[in-house]
């Protein structure tokens, strides 16, 4: 019997040695019933600027069903270097890109498109 | 009654290894002893109603009575008010409530339900890791109370786990330089809300106690936190009673060194005095001090800490006696001495081995160099053995000893040696506690004083072994269950941490000087004549590109120009990409290996990079043009297709070699791979699991059969997932399978199951009669009827089994199957099919794995290997075990069933299965170890076992409360020996309870005098607050 579907988040955020430049990643798994997952993953850049650490750009990205497994399989296997690398580069470039947003995310059909990318890197 | 309150007493767990603030402690004492009973009964969440069932489906519409929010900060207890920061997390999360989509008066709805999880996630992303902290975690889930299927309502709780707890855990106590003792210092936390950040505060601690000797005694400490260069911090601690006096004023100042094997020195100028009675003397010491303190980092790959110190001491010592002293010991003298030490301390998993050596050279005031020399020894282990989660047995084993002679006078009393229920530092000030006395817990401070018949004027040399050993019998986990049950959560939390291995190994050899030396090739342009390939050269090559583009476009060039243009000028093209990632590339914040990657040789697999993307673009664009009779542009951009050419053929041997540096070759690999898959192998996990899953198979077809634990056998308590809920939706009667089931109950389990309330423990008589009436129904008559098991969603066997006419055996499995699969999170199918359901997610995620595993070396990198073989072989230990370690678990329990069946052919085949799939786990784990890794893979390695082991420190052993009885047993003697042998040892024996809040221990109890001399009392009571740091 396939396990029901349970809602639950978790975040993880890593500090460059140079403690100049944060990343956070944040994987939440919601549940639309008991048999029908989803995933949203957060990806969110912060420099050092004058001395506080402020927000160039939060994105969020919402994988729907089709990408389920490999959302789920990225969850638990961790990112390899090639996707932080996928993450820190064209990733990175699209969210400098996109309007300063402050606390407020923002939806880009382009970033959901690089996300998928970043789930088959 | 004689209470010792005894001042410095530690458990034996800390006391020499680490100081604790006596005076925080007792300042804490008397809030404690009015607390104590309340805390006793407090609970996590106050509000804590009555669990429902597991499918949140089944409450979709439920209007929504109330939304709360628990961390395992969420506790009220008289200690509330030392956790400034809780107040602060709870206020945070108190204003997002009304921000939740899921609201207090709506309807409960899975996907409102998502996002508010979601939202509460999101208050982790505004917090800043701070510099040291390396990472912060956080994990939020929810669990559904107080569902009435009556008034169809429940509550939702949202369960807020976050790594902020584990700093508050494990420093809300602690003393600023007490965190270089842990193997990796996370660093400060310097959030300004924080009450840690003590910064040009100052602090009083007012404190208030009792000590036989001393009697009641009360004062103050006071300290001031700073940035000076080399003066940081003040203390002063004052204290005083009718017959004592201490006094300690000092100024002290450290530095944490980044580049050097010394991690951290600190330095102290001071003033102590005290003035406190023993038996029969009163002991007076006075001295100006200055002393230097050091810590290593951790060495060789043990990781062991080394400690050092130095203490100059000048002042004066002196006795005042009720009797004649020895005409030969002086009572009153000047003094000087220097003391040094040297200590070592090994942490592995939850044991810790720790050594000291110290060396004191002193003199009176009369002497001509040095007067006496004492020498001190002391080693500690301490171990905490988890065999059952959250219920640690800790061990704390100390061997102490130390000898003082005279060279040229007599040793003042107050250097002697006296022993008692106060451990005595050798160095006061120091975080590196090094008793210099031996600790008895059966005597009072100082109450060990007389050698034979002799005066009480200490002795000159002791030997001193302690034992404490406690269990808990009673906690409350600090992680909720609906976390740390959750295997998805592990697995999410393992990931994470591979996450930060690779995130965190890329920094470190960036840190390296041949990377930086290859870096700084490619940033330096040495010679501007020559193309070296080099950023600043290809920056200039690309820089008129945007520029002819613009130009281009704007002169409305023909249609297949335009057409080639916008091949590489959209917003997301490669002409953009280029220009932004040479645009970061400059600022050395950004990560260069990647960049220039991406720029030189690829993005992703499939292509080869941003720029020789725009060089082909820029070709069409010249085609395009040149067919378009228009040479000139053509021209203008075939030359900057060259130069980019040019330039880029330059640069790729150079960014090929930045993007190997310090990459492992996959054949290190191999030897693990080769277990896993290897088909000129007698065997291997692959051929294993494949045979596991054939015999899985095997055993759920037989488990329609099997006896006692299979789909027909009766119903046991077992089989009752959550017996209180099945009752409750039995009492309510809302669906059609529950009005028919309480139709057939006996009367008396109908009044039984009408009594029940909801949130009272569901009753032995009940569950027995309700399991008998269960138990008749399923012999038979059929149940089935299809309107009555319309809304059922029954499984195609059972709906196939229903459509025939079933007798004896398959009657019964028919009926138990209807049931169990009307009520899926209640009522089990079977205990085999329990147990293949447990088997069946990590046999699948293991095979996807394996696949990834020993995936083709040419197709695939290191970077998509390691992780799942670390998965599937490694893991992290218990919070996360290896998929293997999950398979074989659940098998054996399994196998173990079957057997207990009598179903021995199946349970045999199992065995075997599982024993082979354990030992190529083991020879797998061997074979990883044995893996050659590259220092900074090492070092990376050693920081994230840290982070894995603080993890699993936190999920699987840290209470928020903790009952434990402790055992207490001293052996402690003074010489010089008048008698050969052990027969001057004094014991001590007893027992105590120790109350534990969060990493708090308060140990209250009595240590008998076991070999009690006429003068000497019955023993002693033993009284201690410390903190256990569970971290290191």
């Amino acid at each position: 019997m396939p396990k029901k579907c349970k809602e639950f988040s978790v975040n993880l955020a890593v500090l460059a040695p140079s403690n100049k430049r944060q990343f956070s990643f944040g994987m939440m798994r919601g549940c639309i019933d008991d048999n029908t997952p989803f995933f949203a993953m957060v990806f969110i850049l912060r420099d050092l600027i004058n001395g506080d650490f402020q927000d160039r750009v939060r994105v969020k990205v919402t994988i729907g069903p089709t990408f389920n497994d490999q959302a789920e399989a990225m969850m638990k296997l961790g990112l390899t270097a090639e996707q932080m690398s996928f993450l820190q580069g064209p990733i990175t470039n699209r969210a400098m890109k996109l309007p300063a947003s402050g606390s407020q995310e923002v939806t880009d059909k382009k970033m959901t498109d690089l996300g998928h990318q970043l789930l088959n890197t | 009654m004689s209470i010792f309150l005894t001042e410095r007493l530690k458990t034996l767990r800390l006391s020499w290894q680490r100081k604790f603030s006596a005076y925080a402690a007792r300042s804490v004492l008397l809030f404690f002893s009015i607390g104590l009973w309340s805390v006793c009964f407090a609970s996590p969440d106050v509000n804590a109603g009555l669990k429902c069932g597991e499918s949140a489906d089944a409450y979709k519409g439920y209007k929504v009575n109330d939304v709360r929010i628990v961390t395992p900060l969420s506790i009220k207890t008289p200690f509330s008010f030392l956790f400034g920061s809780q107040h602060k997390l709870q206020n945070d999360f108190a204003a997002i409530l009304p921000r939740l989509p899921l609201q207090k008066g709506g309807t409960f709805d899975r996907v409102l339900n998502s996002f508010s999880i979601d939202a509460l996630r999101q208050v982790y992303d505004e917090q800043v890791v701070q510099p040291g902290e390396r990472i912060r975690f956080a994990v939020v889930s929810y669990r559904l109370e107080n569902c009435n299927v009556t008034t169809e309502s429940l509550d939702v709780v949202y369960v807020v786990y976050s790594s902020d707890f584990l700093y508050y855990a494990s420093r809300i106590f602690e003393k600023p330089n007490d965190k270089i003792t842990r193997s990796l210092a996370p660093g400060k936390l310097t959030n300004p809300g924080s009450l840690i950040n003590t910064t040009n505060k100052l602090l009083p601690q007012p404190l208030l106690g009792y000590d036989d000797g001393r009697k009641l005694f009360g004062g103050t400490r006071l300290s001031l936190q700073s940035k000076g260069r080399f003066i940081d911090r003040m203390d002063l601690n004052l204290s005083g009673s009718q017959n004592s006096a201490l006094t300690d004023f000092n100024v002290s100042g450290s530095r944490e060194f980044n580049d050097s094997w010394i991690s951290h020195l600190d330095w102290r100028l001071a003033y102590d005095y005290f003035n406190i009675p023993t038996n029969d003397l009163k002991l007076k010491a006075g001295s100006g001090v200055a002393q230097l303190f050091g810590a290593s980092k951790p060495l060789t790959q043990h990781g062991i800490l080394v400690r050092f110190g130095t203490s100059v001491e000048v002042g004066n010592r002196q006795v005042d006696a009720h009797f004649p002293l020895l005409s030969l010991i002086p009572d009153q003298s000047g003094y000087r001495a220097v003391k040094s030490y040297l200590g070592a301390t090994i942490n592995r998993g939850r044991q810790s081995w720790s050594a000291s050596y110290g060396l004191q050279l002193g003199a009176n005031a009369d002497d001509n160099g040095i007067g006496f020399v004492k020498h001190i020894f002391d080693a500690n282990y301490r171990a905490r053995f988890l065999r059952r989660e959250h219920d640690p047995i800790r061990l704390d084993l100390n061997f102490g000893a130390g000898t003082a002679h005279s060279t040229n006078s007599l040793i003042p009393i107050v250097e002697r040696f006296f022993g008692g229920n106060q451990p005595r530092p050798f160095i006061e000030g120091d975080d590196w506690i090094i008793n210099s006395s031996p600790l008895i817990r059966s005597f009072p401070q100082y109450g060990l004083s007389r050698v034979g018949s002799g005066p009480s004027i200490g002795g000159t040399n002791f030997l001193s072994f302690n034992l404490t050993l406690s269990k808990p019998v009673w906690h409350i986990a600090a992680v909720p269950a609906e976390i740390s049950d959750d295997a998805s959560i592990r697995d999410a939390l393992a990931g994470a941490l591979r996450t930060a291995r690779t995130a965190t190994l890329e920094v470190y050899l960036s840190d390296e000087p041949p990377f930086i030396n290859l870096a700084n090739q490619l940033r330096i342009d040495r010679n501007p004549n020559l193309i070296e390939g080099t950023i600043p050269e290809l920056e200039k090559a690309f820089s008129p590109v945007p520029l002819l583009i613009e130009q281009l476009k704007g002169r409305n060039p023909p249609s297949d120009v335009l057409d080639a243009i916008s091949e590489i000028d959209d917003d997301s093209g490669v002409l953009e990409q280029s220009k932004q990632t040479l645009q970061r590339i400059t600022d050395d914040k950004e990560p260069l290996r990647q960049l220039v990657g991406q720029l030189i040789v690829n993005v992703t697999a499939d292509d080869e990079g941003l720029i020789a993307g725009l060089i082909d673009g820029l070709n069409s664009i010249a085609e395009s043009l040149r067919a378009n009779q228009l040479p000139a542009d053509a021209d203008a951009i075939q030359r900057s297709v060259t130069e980019l050419t040019n330039v880029r053929t330059a640069m790729l041997p150079k960014v090929k070699q930045l993007l190997a540096y310090g990459k492992s070759d996959l054949r290190i690999y191999e030897s693990v791979r080769q277990i896993f898959k290897n088909d000129s192998a007698p065997d291997d996990v692959s051929r294993s699991m494949t045979r596991l899953r054939a015999l899985l198979d095997k055993i759920e077809e037989r488990a329609n059969d099997i006896p006692n634990v299979g789909r027909s056998a009766d119903f046991i308590a077992d089989d009752m997932k959550d017996p209180a809920e099945f009752v409750l939706l039995l009492q309510n009667k809302k669906d059609v399978v529950s009005q028919f089931l309480v139709a057939q109950l006996s009367s008396d389990t109908i009044r039984q199951l009408n009594e029940f309330k909801p949130g009272e423990p569901l009753s032995k008589q009940l569950l027995r009669a309700l399991l008998q009436d269960l138990n008749r129904i399923i012999h038979g008559p059929s149940i089935f009827q299809e309107e009555r098991f319309a809304d059922v969603d029954l499984s195609d066997e059972t709906s196939s089994l229903a459509a025939g006419n079933p007798q004896g055996l398959e009657l019964i499995r028919l009926n138990r199957s209807l049931i169990a699969e009307a009520y899926p999170d209640e009522v089990e199918l079977s205990r085999i099919d329990n147990l293949l359901d447990a088997v069946d997610d990590p046999l699948s995620d293991a095979k996807l794995m394996l696949t990834l595993a020993t995936a083709d070396m040419t197709t695939t990198s290191v970077d998509k290997v390691r992780s799942p073989i670390h998965r599937l072989a490694i893991g992290y230990g218990d919070l996360a075990p290896s998929l293997l370690k999950r398979i074989t678990s659940t098998t054996k329990s399994l196998q173990q069933l079957l057997a207990n069946a009598g179903a021995q052919s199946e349970a045999q085949g199992l065995s075997l299965e599982t024993q082979k799939l354990r030992a190529f786990e083991s020879q797998a784990q061997k074979a990883w170890r044995e893996i050659p890794l590259a220092p900074a893979e090492k070092r990376t390695d050693f920081d994230i076992g840290y982070s894995a082991r603080a993890l699993d420190v936190v999920f699987r052993e840290l209470n928020l409360v903790e009952v434990s009885p402790v055992l207490m047993f001293d052996a402690a003697r003074i010489g010089p020996e008048t008698s050969p042998g052990f027969g001057n040892f004094r014991y001590g024996v007893g027992p105590a309870l120790r109350f534990s809040l969060v990493t708090l221990d308060f140990t209250a109890g009595y240590s008998f005098n076991v070999n009690r001399k006429p003068t000497e009392s019955r023993g002693a009571f033993v009284f201690s607050m410390t903190i256990s740091d569970l971290f290191r």
